[in-house]
């Protein structure tokens, strides 16, 4: 609702007033996977892969090569901002740094997909709704700061609040997934 | 030109995901088509000609046939449906995991399904390599067409007293390990807690609490 009359006043060109704009779309993003995930009754199939026992096991394994990127996306991050002591960044650090970040994000969405289509916005459990809010929450912070990034003038904890939330985001659909399915059935291809 | 691939970079990367999701969701749809053709196909060919006639011919086929179990999603909703035959009788658990719940019971004669439960809830439907038909519960309907459970999917049920208030659960296991239950204390249903399906057990308030798998001979509690 906020971001409904959020979106409607006019975005300052500068500033805080610049990530307006791609909060409220991140936060349609986030409702629409909701509604989708909670109205589209689950079908439990969707496509599996080839050389993996079950489509959850294909599933952990992205998510977990996510995470890997995801730790990358961080660690270089932190090198851009200079806040690793004694690294200065190299000149590649930049382009290391989005093509992790896309590798990254394009390992999660046949997760997103399978998760939304097969089994939905679950709520049956602690585990299973916080792992769907922050899915939600995960798209919606990732299109805002995908949207914010050409901006100029955004004031400088825009991008690492924003890349935070997203690794946030991200670590914590992992452990209420695939960590929860390695304690639960063991680590298996 | 390295100023527009930055201001674009971001978006592309956003457009890839989109293109990515959409073609994988529309795989998705294709295999779950397929998949509703195949369980369709496989539901009309043996539930009209082989159990129909033989049960006309004979009036009790029942002690033969096999206990068997189904659960699955109703037809465009969370919520879950398992029904239990074994000979003759039949025992079904309609639950959304959160505070419709409803137990059910009666008979499965000729592949067909004829159940009742408190506060006027009926199933009607038939079985075979499907269970499917209606279920009413309170002022709502659904339509299912579930297939069968193998353990540990299937349906499970507690009933005790913890620290004096009387617990009843009940567990949908699906075959994808999602369970969807309720526990309704002195009345009072709320989400189940996690049964483990390998010791059948459930913490209620710290307090472990058995759960037995339910089959129509199962009469405990009903």
């Amino acid at each position: 609702m906020a971001s409904q009359t959020d979106a409607r006043a006019k975005p300052a060109s500068t500033g805080a007033g610049a990530l307006i704009v791609p909060a409220a779309i991140g936060a349609a993003v986030a409702l629409t996977l909701g509604v989708y995930g909670r109205v589209h009754s689950p079908t439990g199939i969707a496509v599996s892969v080839a050389g993996f026992s079950s489509p959850q096991t294909v599933k952990v394994w992205l998510a977990t090569a996510a995470i890997f990127f995801a730790l990358l996306q961080i660690s270089s991050a932190l090198v851009m901002y200079g806040k690793v002591p004694g690294v200065t960044a190299p000149r590649w650090i930049g382009t290391f740094h989005r093509w992790s970040g896309r590798t990254a994000f394009l390992l999660t969405v046949p997760v997103l997909v399978h998760c939304l289509y097969a089994f939905g916005f679950a709520t049956y459990s602690t585990r299973t709704l916080a792992h769907s809010l922050l899915g939600c929450v995960f798209f919606g912070v990732f299109t805002a700061k995908m949207l914010s990034l050409p901006k100029r003038g955004l004031p400088g904890w825009a991008l690492p609040l924003l890349g935070g939330l997203v690794f946030a985001a991200l670590v914590g659909l992992w452990l209420t997934s695939a960590f929860w399915f390695f304690t639960t059935s063991g680590v298996k291809l | 030109m390295e100023k527009s691939v930055r201001h674009k970079g971001p978006l592309f990367t956003l457009l890839a995901g989109v293109v990515l999701g959409a073609v994988l969701l529309s795989l998705a749809m294709t295999a779950a088509a397929r998949d509703t053709a195949k369980r369709n196909a496989a539901v009309a060919a043996p539930a009209s000609p082989s159990v129909s006639p033989p049960a006309s011919a004979a009036p009790s086929p029942l002690a033969a046939a096999p206990a068997v179990t189904y659960a699955g999603r109703v037809t465009g909703s969370h919520a879950t449906v398992a029904i239990a035959v074994h000979g003759g009788h039949a025992i079904a658990y309609l639950c959304d995991g959160k505070r419709i719940e409803a137990w059910l019971k009666g008979t499965a004669v000729a592949g067909k399904l004829a159940l009742t439960g408190a506060g006027a809830a009926r199933l009607t439907g038939t079985y075979g390599h499907l269970a499917t038909g209606a279920v009413q519960a309170g002022s709502r309907r659904w339509t299912f067409a579930v297939a069968v459970a193998t353990a540990p999917s299937g349906l499970y049920r507690a009933a005790t007293k913890v620290r004096n208030a009387k617990i009843v659960a009940g567990w949908i296991v699906l075959a994808d390990g999602t369970q969807v239950g309720i526990l309704t204390t002195d009345g009072r249903p709320a989400t189940a807690p996690r049964l483990d399906t390998g010791s059948r057990t459930a913490s209620v308030n710290g307090t472990p609490v058995t759960a037995e798998a339910v089959d129509a001979a199962s009469t405990s509690g009903f």
